[in-house]
């Protein structure tokens, strides 16, 4: 994972070689003039008494104004093999001079809104050989701009001179990566969003797969200026479109975190969350420090929550906190600005962690239900096999051999009996849960047939006892079973099951009258089951044992009050 | 016949003891139930025609330490039981037979025609084992390490090929019906494994004897010298 995140980057700043071409010079200051002359535009117009400042403190905000420049071009450059161009981005409409000739433009600045007709943000002209002078050449910019909706603090983006389509390939270039991350960010959205749909419908996987939609749309919105050339004025809009994203990105990380670090403080970690982006998003000046802030404190909470799942020992916690901590540090100490390309290779990377870790973790799932299904599985294996093993059912039907030889009518009683348990037992074998009721029946159907097998007469009694209340299913069965085996009771005997209640947990009490005969022993198979039955069913919450007290076998049974079993009445 | 059913199933023990008494009729000296192997010795004399009817699902008992202590015991075992896993095992100790559960009249009849001195000895599965008690421990004897058997007294002792002497609880008649062919009878008091006999010579006070493998003599009476020498000569 580590070395995944580290070529990333590595890669990132590796394609992120300057585009300053040295063949050419750099535009530095500007001088600027409120006003409109078209004499402005001349070469060897005296702009002295105009004011100088750098190209990007050039504001055409609600006015129009013209720029000029002046740039000594190296005598080196060949023109023909490598075209000269002006590149522009700005939050404007403009106009283009070289020397004096309007060689392109965007849009049409006006003097007022109703006067101007805005153009595309970013443009490249061409700069004819012919307009080219020896010595200073002079490029003009006549701009305005009426058709924001804000004002922004650094309306101008770029002004530069540049090789003829050198532009277009470096933004083209700068993309080609950042396709990928959108392909790797929508492939981890539709995976989660299909692990969500088909497997265990967990929030994890729900929250991840629309993180990844998020960041997508975030880094989508990013990308369409370049891809698409779009007027001017709908660049608030998509600056807008890119806080929004960051922030429901912001917000899902949180949720995502929370949902697996810290459960219980979900309420204030994602409100604090939400404050924190209000905050960034209300006091931060800029779109992009909006943004920044917004990204941070989802991040700083996604920290804190990670730091509340290592002191649980939630795995995967400390990871957590090392990789998203060390994101945030290096955010905010890059001093090249904050939401760039860069931005993005980090954040799809930390996604990718992210993918990696709630695979583990489905897997992780997806094997805890594997083997609960399996043991469950083994249990109603075990519960019905008790019933066809030989010692049960062969000396069942030799009993009822006899009883049909000696006394027809009691055979066929006995056969009654026989497949009344072996009935309840195979449609209560594969529940997880069944009534006390049905559990009783079932112990009175295995007494009856005993009662016939030992000519002896066996009873169960439960007065008072809530038949609604749910049990894992053959449990005292099993015990009846037991009890029966283990004591050699010469006329019968009567078993009692109480119940009684200690707190919001349930004691059944199985007693046995205990004749003396063999114990122990055998035992084994049949506590084991009530101990895997219970353990399934209420995890490490029951007790059970058996013991002799007097002249009683008492078997006792501890479990969680069935909160259900009114409902389910 | 002495009969005794060790069975803790009322109604089971009620069938197996209302057809014997149908299948013996006449045939039945004694019959008894009991709760336990040790009961069912106590019970039986040394009667060479004494039979436990065996349930080995006793509760509390572990079916196979109680074959083999009845393995080990004077009297012939029939096994009755729901399990039949444990037939091969019981049949390599000498058990008459095993009858699985539920069973008919019929079954049960086959089961005690095999007690009879008469049963032909080839229809039986011989023993591969013979249990013998010492001080409480039963072990278990390969047939085929029996060089001779011994009348002594009430008990048998056997002789094995490793020059040991064992002390077994079955009568010679008894162990002669259960053993495979190769063990013959010499003497009143003598089995022979043949297997291991060379030469059958006549020592220097007249007497016929058998040479063994390893050295030993055993006296053979005239009644069986001459079936001897059939065996002999049709070898």
């Amino acid at each position: 994972m580590v070395w995944m995140m580290a070529a990333i980057v590595v890669a990132a700043l590796a394609t992120g070689a300057a585009l300053a071409n040295p063949r050419y010079p750099h535009i530095e200051n500007v001088r600027v003039a409120v006003g409109d002359d078209p004499l402005w535009a001349a070469a060897d117009f005296d702009d002295r008494g105009w004011e100088e400042m750098p190209w990007y403190r050039v504001d055409p905000q609600q006015r129009l104004l013209w720029v000029r420049s002046e740039v000594t071009l190296p005598n080196a450059v060949d023109m023909d093999a490598a075209p000269l161009a002006v590149a522009v981005a700005a939050l404007a409409s403009y106009e283009v001079y070289w020397n004096g000739e309007r060689i392109g433009g965007s849009g049409t600045p006006g003097a007022d809104r109703s006067l101007e007709l805005p153009g595309n943000l970013d443009t490249t002209h061409y700069v004819p050989p012919r307009l080219l002078r020896d010595g200073p050449n002079v490029l003009a910019l006549r701009m305005s701009s009426f058709h924001l909706r804000r004002e922004l603090r650094r309306p101008v983006h770029w002004l530069a001179l540049a090789e003829y389509g050198a532009i277009e390939q470096w933004v083209l270039k700068q993309r080609l990566p950042t396709i990928a991350m959108a392909g790797a960010l929508l492939l981890g959205a539709v995976y989660f969003a299909m692990m969500f749909l088909t497997a265990q419908r967990d929030r994890g996987s729900l929250l991840l797969s629309l993180l990844s939609l998020g960041v997508l749309a975030q880094l989508v919105a990013e990308l369409v200026r370049g891809l698409f050339p779009y007027p001017y004025p709908l660049h608030i809009l998509r600056l807008e479109v890119i806080l929004g994203a960051a922030s429901a990105s912001g917000l899902l990380l949180v949720a995502y975190a929370v949902e697996r670090f810290a459960l219980d403080q979900r309420r204030w970690l994602l409100a604090l969350t939400g404050v924190a982006m209000a905050a960034s998003a209300y006091f931060a000046p800029g779109f992009d420090s909006k943004t920044a802030g917004v990204i941070l404190s989802a991040l700083v909470v996604v920290v804190a929550a990670a730091g509340v799942g290592v002191r649980r020992g939630v795995a995967g916690a400390k990871t957590t906190v090392v990789v998203a901590a060390g994101l945030l540090v290096w955010l905010v100490s890059r001093p090249e600005g904050f939401v760039d390309r860069t931005y993005y290779f980090a954040v799809t990377a930390f996604l990718l962690f992210l993918f990696v870790q709630q695979v583990g973790l489905l897997r992780r799932v997806q094997d805890a239900t594997a083997m609960a299904q399996l043991r469950a599985a083994r249990l109603e294996l075990e519960l019905l096999k008790r019933q066809i093993q030989p010692h049960f059912l062969m000396n069942s039907l030799t009993a009822v051999s006899e009883w049909i030889e000696t006394d027809p009518k009691t055979g066929v009683r006995m056969i009654e009996a026989l497949a009344g348990e072996l009935r309840a037992l195979a449609a209560m074998s594969d529940k997880a849960l069944v009534p006390l009721a049905d559990e009783l029946e079932l112990c009175r159907q295995h007494l009856e047939v005993m009662s016939y097998r030992k000519d002896r007469r066996y009873t169960l009694t439960s007065e008072g006892v809530d038949t609604a209340q749910r049990l894992p299913p053959g449990i005292l069965h099993t015990l009846v079973e037991n009890a029966l085996t283990h004591n050699a009771h010469a006329t019968g005997a009567m078993l009692r099951l109480e119940v009684s209640k200690r707190g919001d947990r349930r004691v059944y009490r199985l007693r046995t009258p205990h004749a003396g005969g063999a114990t122990g022993g055998g035992e084994g198979r049949g506590h084991a089951y009530v101990r895997a039955r219970l353990q399934e069913t209420y995890g490490n919450d029951w007790a059970f044992s058996a013991a002799h007290v007097d002249d009683e076998w008492v078997d006792t049974i501890e479990m969680p009050e069935d909160a259900d079993a009114r409902r389910h009445r | 016949m002495h009969v005794v059913i060790v069975e803790d199933e009322t109604v089971v023990a009620r069938r197996i003891e209302r057809l014997v008494r149908r299948i013996l009729g006449s045939d039945l000296a004694t019959i008894g139930m009991a709760a336990s192997l040790r009961d069912a010795v106590g019970m039986l004399g040394r009667a060479d025609d004494a039979v436990v009817l065996l349930d080995l699902n006793l509760s509390g008992e572990d079916g196979f330490d109680l074959l083999h202590r009845a393995a080990a015991e004077p009297f012939q075992t029939i096994v009755v039981s729901a399990n039949i896993d444990r037939a091969v095992e019981a049949f390599e100790l000498g058990v008459v037979d095993f009858v699985p559960k539920p069973f008919t009249e019929e079954r049960l009849a086959k089961a005690l025609a095999r007690v009879m001195p008469r049963q032909h000895p080839a229809e039986r599965r011989a023993p591969t084992l013979l249990a013998v008690t010492l001080a409480g421990r039963v072990d278990l004897i390969p047939v085929a390490s029996v060089i001779a058997i011994h009348g002594a007294d009430d008990y048998s002792e056997l002789e094995t090929s490793d020059g040991r002497r064992h002390l077994h609880k079955k009568t010679l008649t008894t162990l002669q019906r259960l053993l495979p062919g190769d063990f013959q009878r010499v003497h009143r008091s003598h089995l022979v494994n043949l297997r291991f006999a060379r030469s059958m010579i006549t020592d220097t006070s007249g007497r016929r004897v058998l040479r063994l493998a390893n050295g030993s003599c055993v006296p053979v009476s005239r009644t069986h010298a001459a079936r001897l020498r059939q065996i002999e000569d049709s070898a």
